[in-house]
């Protein structure tokens, strides 16, 4: 306190040109600062202070170094909370109207913890299924998962993921092989061929050509002409202009929270479809 | 407002609590600081580099070698992904100013993982011993698939232990997620790789 009062006061003298004044300045300062604290103590006692406070601030000018003191210490931290909520608001959020089946959790990164932590098991979360993970063709080779959303979001899939680099095909994929892509971190874009004509298609292909971590495919029989899917999460649109489209492909696109396997690779995978007969293990 | 310049208790109340906010902010903003050379979060990160090493080595020969298609699959998985997370690993560490070696693997796991470590010439939990690298190495087709599911689950259940040793000792937030990641991904990994090893055996044997 004491400290801050001398600060204070040495301020005003050097913001002062005129020497009669700094000399009265700091007396008559003290006595203002006294008379103040007192009157905000006890309002009983507060007239005949602030009588004697104004008498002697008549006299007293402004004191400008203690004004532009706390004026620039203000305005700093003003702009450092500023710069601190841009910083948290600036982070990327993910698109709104997009449907996401970790319950509770925010995102794979959350409900792996929370279980990893022992605060929930796996078949009391809302969908089980966003934290499985196995070869659904392992224990049996011709084996070939279901899922309880159509197109899938994730799960149990096929030891092979279907390429991904930016890949556009022309007609069905294995719902499993596509799962594990989205394992890897990609967006899988699906439409419907009966809602989606050819200049509609092209439109579409024109997102996923040439953008790594990104496939899309014909889904029969979807019921919505657009829906995208990453792991966890899904967009269905009727919509093939939606902006939803590119938002969701921003931001879910290897995100490190999202992806159940970041760092994985889409290169190297399945490239054939159903229309090729081959087996889905390929 | 000229009636709060004549108040500086009132004035120095108001700038303590914004300078305490702004501090608040810009100290949650910047993070903790760097993880020291001799800190838990320096060790996992150079120890796992050099596990990963191992299995981007076993996965590419496996990749090159094997023959069942969902084995060289998991291979160039494990390959490309671990290879990706090395990189991860080396940025932080040079991120954090620290050495990226170590002559004392696993000190920063405590006593008992660190005579693990001594017993077996230096090798972290998991890691195949240079006689089980040669041996194969010498192996092709389904033998090759099979051993390779070998060497991969124990490295796998090593690598869990490590990051479970360094979950247990951190909370730093990057090291907590790629530690809880690699346990969720490695326990998966290996649920695969016994099935599809299962399935190799028993396809040879019919």
């Amino acid at each position: 306190m004491a400290s801050k009062k001398q600060t204070a006061s040495k301020g005003s003298g050097k913001s002062t040109s005129k020497g009669a004044v700094v000399e009265k300045g700091p007396a008559a300062k003290k006595d203002a600062g006294k008379g103040d604290t007192k009157g905000g103590l006890s309002k009983s006692s507060a007239p005949a202070n602030a009588r004697r406070g104004r008498a002697v601030q008549v006299k007293q000018p402004k004191p400008w170094g203690l004004i532009w003191t706390f004026t620039g210490v203000g305005v700093v931290a003003l702009g450092l909370i500023g710069a601190a909520v841009f910083v948290v608001w600036d982070r990327s959020q993910p698109p709104e109207g997009v449907t996401d089946f970790y319950g509770e959790y925010k995102n794979y990164s959350e409900v792996t913890e929370a279980l990893q932590d022992g605060d929930v098991k796996e078949e009391d979360l809302e969908n089980p299924w966003v934290v499985q993970q196995t070869h659904i063709d392992g224990e049996d080779p011709m084996a070939v998962p279901e899922y309880e959303i159509t197109p899938p979001a994730g799960g149990n899939h096929l030891s092979q993921w279907q390429t991904c680099t930016g890949s556009v095909y022309d007609a069905p994929i294995m719902d499993g092989n596509a799962v594990h892509s989205l394992e890897h971190g990609a967006v899988w874009l699906t439409y419907d061929p009966a809602l989606v004509d050819g200049d509609g298609i092209e439109v579409l292909a024109k997102k996923v050509e040439g953008r790594d971590f990104s496939l899309m495919s014909p889904y029969p029989e979807m019921g919505v002409a657009v829906s995208v899917q990453a792991w966890g999460v899904q967009y269905k649109t009727d919509d093939i202009n939606d902006p939803k489209i590119d938002e969701f492909m921003d931001f879910y696109i290897q995100n490190a929270d999202n992806a159940a396997e970041p760092g994985a690779q889409c290169a190297n995978g399945l490239t054939t479809t159903t229309a090729d007969q081959q087996m889905p293990t390929g | 407002m000229s009636r709060l310049w004549r108040r500086p208790a009132l004035l120095i109340a108001i700038t303590a609590v914004l300078m305490l906010t702004a501090g608040l902010a810009v100290g949650w903003v910047a993070g903790t600081s760097a993880p020291g050379n001799d800190s838990v979060e320096a060790g996992f990160a150079r120890d796992m580099q050099t596990h990963h090493q191992q299995a981007v080595e076993m996965a590419m020969y496996e990749w090159a070698n094997g023959s069942d298609t969902a084995m060289r699959t998991i291979a160039y998985d494990i390959a490309t992904t671990q290879s990706t997370e090395i990189g991860m690993y080396r940025t932080w560490l040079r991120d954090w100013g620290v050495e990226l070696s170590s002559g004392e693997p696993m000190a920063w796991a405590g006593e008992e993982h660190a005579h693990d470590s001594a017993e077996t010439g230096g090798l972290m939990p998991g890691m195949a011993t240079d006689e089980q690298m040669e041996e194969f190495k010498s192996l092709t087709g389904a033998e090759a698939d099979v051993m390779f599911a070998d060497l991969m689950i124990a490295h796998h259940v090593g690598g869990v232990d490590m990051a479970r040793a360094a979950l247990e000792r951190t909370d730093n937030e990057l090291v907590e997620t790629a530690a809880r990641r690699t346990i969720s991904n490695q326990q998966s990994e290996i649920e695969n790789l016994e099935n599809h090893r299962d399935n190799i055996l028993n396809a040879v044997e019919e």
